[in-house]
């Protein structure tokens, strides 16, 4: 396309939604203009379900509502949802042959949540089923694209969520991150993304991945956006008995995370030209001493010497056990799905395969046919570390080192240093289809799981680009538990100063 | 894993306090994952594999059994295991509600529950007959 | 001959009459129509999780505290895995390491012998929904079942006993008496024809005198308290007979089929009991403090112990009779009202007709105490009158058959009047009737004078005829010594 299309004309919900409130522009044609970049741009393969009608049915009662005046914050913006999050009206497949035909008779709390701030959804974004993967290759429907480079992956789980919004089809998405699924995507198509602590966005609606880890994040392309999209959704759910309703000593509700952010970005104002001084920034010895590509090293480096400049300063901290966390990760999280995919069995909604004896033959037959490679591997595993004999060995054991895991974060979080940096991905985004063993790509959550472990809030912003492939790289910040609201502030405070998130892939 | 993350992590063992569940790796036969292994656990997950898939997750079972042993380097003895992760910084305790029943459901509202399903009658979910 | 020892424990399994699922909001209600009560959590859809029934825990609580368990601080659910269609999840949220009532005793009464069996423990846990065989015809034209979760998600708590039962006689006597706490505590509606109340039972044999158990089958699922009676003396020949022919029992679960009154194994799936139980990440752990404990136990009504203990106490009765009126609240507030009305120290006399006559007349006609047609105070009035003397204990229960079809408003004198019941107690007159007999009966009168007894039973029982059963016995015999002894 040679022209910017209406609806990516603005560069943050905010500037969109004035447009809107003084009626510049109509949420029909904003709505509408997204709707033909999606179409303009099926190759990506980002989307799995799109209703023009129903989209533009919701453009219509927001333009109804924009003219009575209403303030409702996200008014008009177009956004869509990972397809683990069910919504009435659109599919939900979970990206698997598992759900290809279902659709939800209720809304997840999120869906609802952001509906009602005003927003408009597109669709459902494609992703690697059941949230598991890392490249958006293990989806029934066809990999994803990564707008940057179409012959490599976007990241995953959340890949559609990611693309899209680096592709400029929408203003947000949501994605899921259960071991690193919003953040590296994210990393990987140059925008940015937030899994927030575990327990502040509910899971209500959620198709459940790792039940103890999973968490909604939004991915926008900065920071501002992120908060304008998670301050709705950061609230007590109490359909969902893990969601809190107190953090630390604030009520888990709207407005939390916009209070905290003002009050830093104020914070830092006072400061001038050093905006970031007095943060102290940890820098973890074991994650540069792992096998991370050199490029991305180097990229981290200057973002780290940019904050530096900022007025951060350096500390070196130790997470002992890093080398654990993928293999305690990937004990508890196939556990919690193994049996969280249980009701996946033909019988209330699903996949029923067409030929078979009796009643157990039709369920395994059903499972083995709909759920493909990677979530029959992690069953299998899960299904393993949970059995007679092996539950103490490894179940348990994950737990309690999971324990330890944490121990180490707070221990840091607490005594040493504000927030933690350092890469979200050992390197950039690989070819579709270049795969290794399995265990390959799990190594490469090395970052980013151990956060989901300490159910810790964690950010991933784009730094810079590496690799002769010139493709993006991702900083990731981890805060303490409920810090939402200051991440979000430091990393807006760096993209005042820098550029990276405004850059936009050459083919669009 | 590097070297140094390895390290870091054989500094934890306290070769003297052990955990009696079961044994260190360096103390029995390295695991190999047979086929009956597989086909245990491909019951208990309702799975039917074919042969092939059975013969490739015996090979990828091993090399991820091998990343998941790793576990068993560590003594976790007096440590809690942790299920809510937010369970070290503050107190997580099961909410509970009132006990309040919503009204029975329509028919019209129980068919909407129910119109994913593959095979109904009567409202009834109906499966191939199990004969106990 | 081996002289065999019969092993039991049982586990019961009761619905928790709470207006709501212990998970989710669905109504508990029985007999509605089906899958009208099963919401997106009971039908496992998607995306949904479960909330924990506040209205569970205090029936747990409660029952906890009526056995004289210990309550935990700290309990957790957890998943136990396995795949079943009236399952929806495929695994079940119970709970394993933690259970949120351990220990806690049932003492009840075997042919007049008190007994005390230890519980080890009870857990909350969801029910499961319901299979319907009734010859559905699938989309292949395959024979079907029709599945209903209008039940799944009913809370349960299962209590377990120590497995301290000898015979089958006390298994079912314990399960009478907790089947009367349950509902005596408000808990459980104690509708073993609705499912309210199913008993597994856990049977094995061992050589008289033989410490180490024998591998025990478990019984499942028999809802009336005759079936648990015969499916357990079954199994225990069965397992005997099996052994003594040189087999040996399998651990396996069973069936009993009433029809053929038999046990049958149930079709075992070998690693099917690898339930693989861990703690269910979408619910954090229970808590429960003194403060809650403390709130439930003043809400607690007097329990049957205390009761009972009262009734030896205050009324004079026998443990066997005390125990017998406190199996069930409503018998126990009936026979207190019944007593209440009486004379002191006539308790007993209550006792039995409330046990003999009333229990009788309930039993046939499948009634409920509560259901009686018989108010205790009218009930009462009758004893009084036996008390009195106005009428005896024999031409009491014509008066009280009389009342239970309704004559006369049930008013015992209006009863005892139009049918003319009343003891004859004028002196004079039975005396007259007893000179009548013994002038008639010269041969028995003269039997007993040779060293019969047996005789002069029959002489009482002559003159009770004369009179048409209408005379005190008592004043009968004694008139008789006197007149033949001298």
């Amino acid at each position: 396309m040679s022209h910017t299309p209406l609806h990516a004309e603005f560069n943050s919900i905010a500037a969109l939604r004035q447009a809107l409130a003084t009626r510049r522009v109509s949420a029909h044609d904003i709505t509408r203009s997204a709707l033909d970049a999606i179409h303009a741009h099926t190759d990506l393969n980002a989307f799995l379900h799109i209703d023009a009608e129903l989209s533009l049915e919701q453009a219509h009662q927001a333009d109804q509502k924009l003219t009575n005046g209403s303030d409702l914050p996200l008014l008009g913006i177009p956004i869509a949802h990972k397809d683990l999050l069910v919504t009435q009206g659109w599919r939900t497949t979970a990206g698997s042959k598992m759900l290809g035909d279902y659709v939800s008779p209720f809304d997840a709390t999120v869906v609802r949540h952001l509906r009602n701030a005003g927003a408009i959804c597109l669709g459902k974004l494609n992703c690697d089923a059941f949230g598991m993967g890392s490249g958006n290759e293990n989806s029934a429907f066809g990999p994803v694209r990564n707008p940057w480079d179409h012959s490599a992956i976007p990241g995953g789980s959340s890949g559609g969520s990611a693309a899209a919004v680096a592709a400029g089809l929408l203003q947000g998405a949501t994605g899921t991150d259960t071991g690193g699924s919003v953040r590296q995507p994210a990393a990987m198509c140059g925008v940015s993304g937030i899994k927030p602590t575990y327990g502040t966005v509910s899971r209500y609606g959620v198709i459940a991945s790792g039940s103890s880890l999973d968490q909604v994040g939004p991915i926008a392309r900065h920071a501002l956006d992120l908060l304008e999209l998670l301050d709705p959704i950061s609230t007590f759910d109490p359909a969902d008995a893990t969601s809190l309703e107190v953090c630390n000593d604030a009520a888990n509700q709207a407005g939390r995370v916009r209070n905290d952010y003002n009050t830093v970005r104020s914070a830092q104002k006072v400061n001038g030209s050093t905006p970031l001084k007095g943060l102290r920034i940890g820098i973890p010895d074991e994650y540069f001493s792992t096998s991370i590509s050199p490029d991305v090293a180097a990229t981290i480096e200057t973002a780290l010497q940019e904050f530096e400049t900022l007025g951060a300063q350096r500390v070196r901290i130790s997470l002992p056990r890093t080398a654990l966390v993928v293999p305690v990760y990937y004990v508890i999280s196939p556990a919690e799905s193994s049996s969280n995919l249980s009701r996946f069995d033909g019988v209330r909604y699903g996949y029923r395969t067409q030929e078979y004896g009796d009643l157990d033959d039709m369920i395994s037959r059903s499972r083995t046919e709909a759920f493909g490679d990677e979530v029959i591997r992690r069953i299998m595993v899960g299904t393993y570390v949970l059995s007679h004999g092996y539950y103490d060995a490894y179940y348990l054991q994950a737990q309690r080192l999971r324990r330890l895991i944490t121990n180490d974060f707070r221990q840091a979080l607490n005594n040493q240093c504000d927030v933690i940096m350092g890469p979200v991905a050992p390197a950039v985004a690989r070819a579709i289809g270049d795969k290794g063993a399995p265990t390959d790509d799990w190594n490469a959550d090395i970052f980013t799981a151990g956060v989901s472990l300490a159910g810790l809030p964690a950010m991933s912003i784009p730094c810079g680009f590496a690799s002769d492939r010139n493709l993006p790289v991702g900083l990731q910040i981890i805060g303490h538990y409920f810090s939402e609201g200051q991440l979000l502030a430091i990393a807006d405070c760096y993209q005042n100063a820098t550029d990276w998130h405004q850059r936009k892939p050459e083919s669009l | 894993m590097s070297s140094a993350g390895a390290m870091a992590v054989r500094s934890c063992v306290d070769a003297k306090r052990r955990v009696t569940h079961f044994t260190y790796p360096h103390e029995q036969e390295l695991m190999t994952i047979t086929q009956q292994d597989v086909d245990r656990i491909a019951r208990l997950a309702y799975l039917k594999l074919t042969p092939d898939q059975t013969a490739r997750t015996q090979s990828e079972f091993s090399e991820i059994v091998t990343l998941i042993q790793q576990l068993q380097s560590v003594s976790t003895e007096g440590v809690t295991p942790m299920e809510h992760p937010l369970s070290g910084h503050q107190n997580v305790v099961l909410r509970l509600r009132d006990d309040v029943a919503r009204p029975a459901a329509t028919p019209e509202e129980r068919d909407a529950l129910m119109a994913n399903a593959p095979a109904t009658a009567d409202g009834l979910f109906l499966v191939p007959t199990v004969i106990e | 001959m081996m002289k065999w020892e019969i092993v039991i424990g049982l586990e019961t399994h009761a619905q928790l009459s709470t207006a709501s699922k212990i998970f989710s909001d669905s109504s508990t209600h029985y007999g509605a129509q089906p899958n009208t009560q099963a919401n997106q959590v009971d039908m496992a859809l998607p995306g949904a999780l479960p909330v924990l029934n506040k209205g569970a825990v205090d029936r747990a609580i409660r029952f906890g505290l009526a056995v004289g368990a210990e309550i935990a601080p700290r309990s957790v659910f957890a998943r136990k895995n396995y795949f079943y269609p009236d399952l929806p999840k495929n695994y079940q949220i119970s709970q394993f390491d933690l259970p949120v009532v351990k220990g806690g005793t049932v003492s009840f009464f075997v042919d007049e012998q008190e007994k005390t069996v230890n519980l080890t423990r009870a857990h909350l846990e969801e029910d499961a929904g319901k299979s319907l065989h009734e010859n559905f015809t699938g989309p292949h034209g395959e024979s079907s079942t029709g599945i209903d979760l209008n039940r799944a998600g009913t809370p349960l708590l299962e209590i377990v006993t120590e497995p301290e039962m000898r015979s089958a006689a006390e298994a079912v006597a314990y399960a009478r008496t907790l089947h009367g706490l349950v509902v005596w505590l408000g808990i459980c509606d104690g509708k073993m024809q609705e499912g309210s109340f199913r008993c597994d039972a856990n049977v094995s044999v061992r050589p008289k005198g033989q410490e180490k158990l024998g591998t025990r089958t478990e019984i499942k699922n028999v809802n009336s308290f005759r079936f648990l009676e015969r499916a357990i003396l079954f199994e225990a020949r069965r397992q005997i007979e099996l052994i003594e022919d040189g087999g040996t029992v399998i651990q396996e679960t069973r069936l009993y089929d009433s029809d053929l009154d038999e046990t049958r194994s149930m079709r075992t799936k070998g690693d099917a009991h690898d339930y693989r139980y861990f703690p269910d990440p979408d619910l954090p752990p229970l808590m429960i403090s003194d403060d809650w404990i403390e709130r439930i136990r003043k809400e607690m009504p007097e329990l049957p112990a205390d009761r009972r203990e009262r009734f030896g106490k205050q009324l004079g009765l026998s443990a066997y009779d005390a125990a017998q009126l406190t199996m069930h609240r409503s018998t126990a507030d009936y026979f207190e009202a019944v007593a209440k009305q009486l004379p002191s120290g006539q308790a007993k006399l209550g006792a039995n007709w409330v046990l003999g006559e009333l229990a009788a007349a309930l039993n046939r006609e499948d009634l409920d105490i509560s259901d009686s047609p018989v108010t205790a105070v009218q009930l009462a009035t009758l004893i009084g009158r036996i008390i009195d003397g106005t009428v005896s204990n024999k031409m009491a229960r014509e008066v009280f058959t009389a009342m239970w079809e309704g004559e006369h408003d049930r008013n015992a004198d209006a009863i005892i009047e139009a049918r003319g019941l009343k003891q004859i107690s004028d002196a004079g007159a039975v005396e007259a009737l007893v000179d009548q007999v013994l002038t008639a009966h010269p041969a028995i009168v003269e039997e007993y004078r040779s060293g019969k007894d047996k005789a002069f039973n029959s002489l009482v029982g002559q003159v009770m005829r004369a009179a048409k059963g209408k005379a005190n016995p008592q004043q009968v015999t004694d008139l008789l010594r006197q007149k033949l002894d001298g």
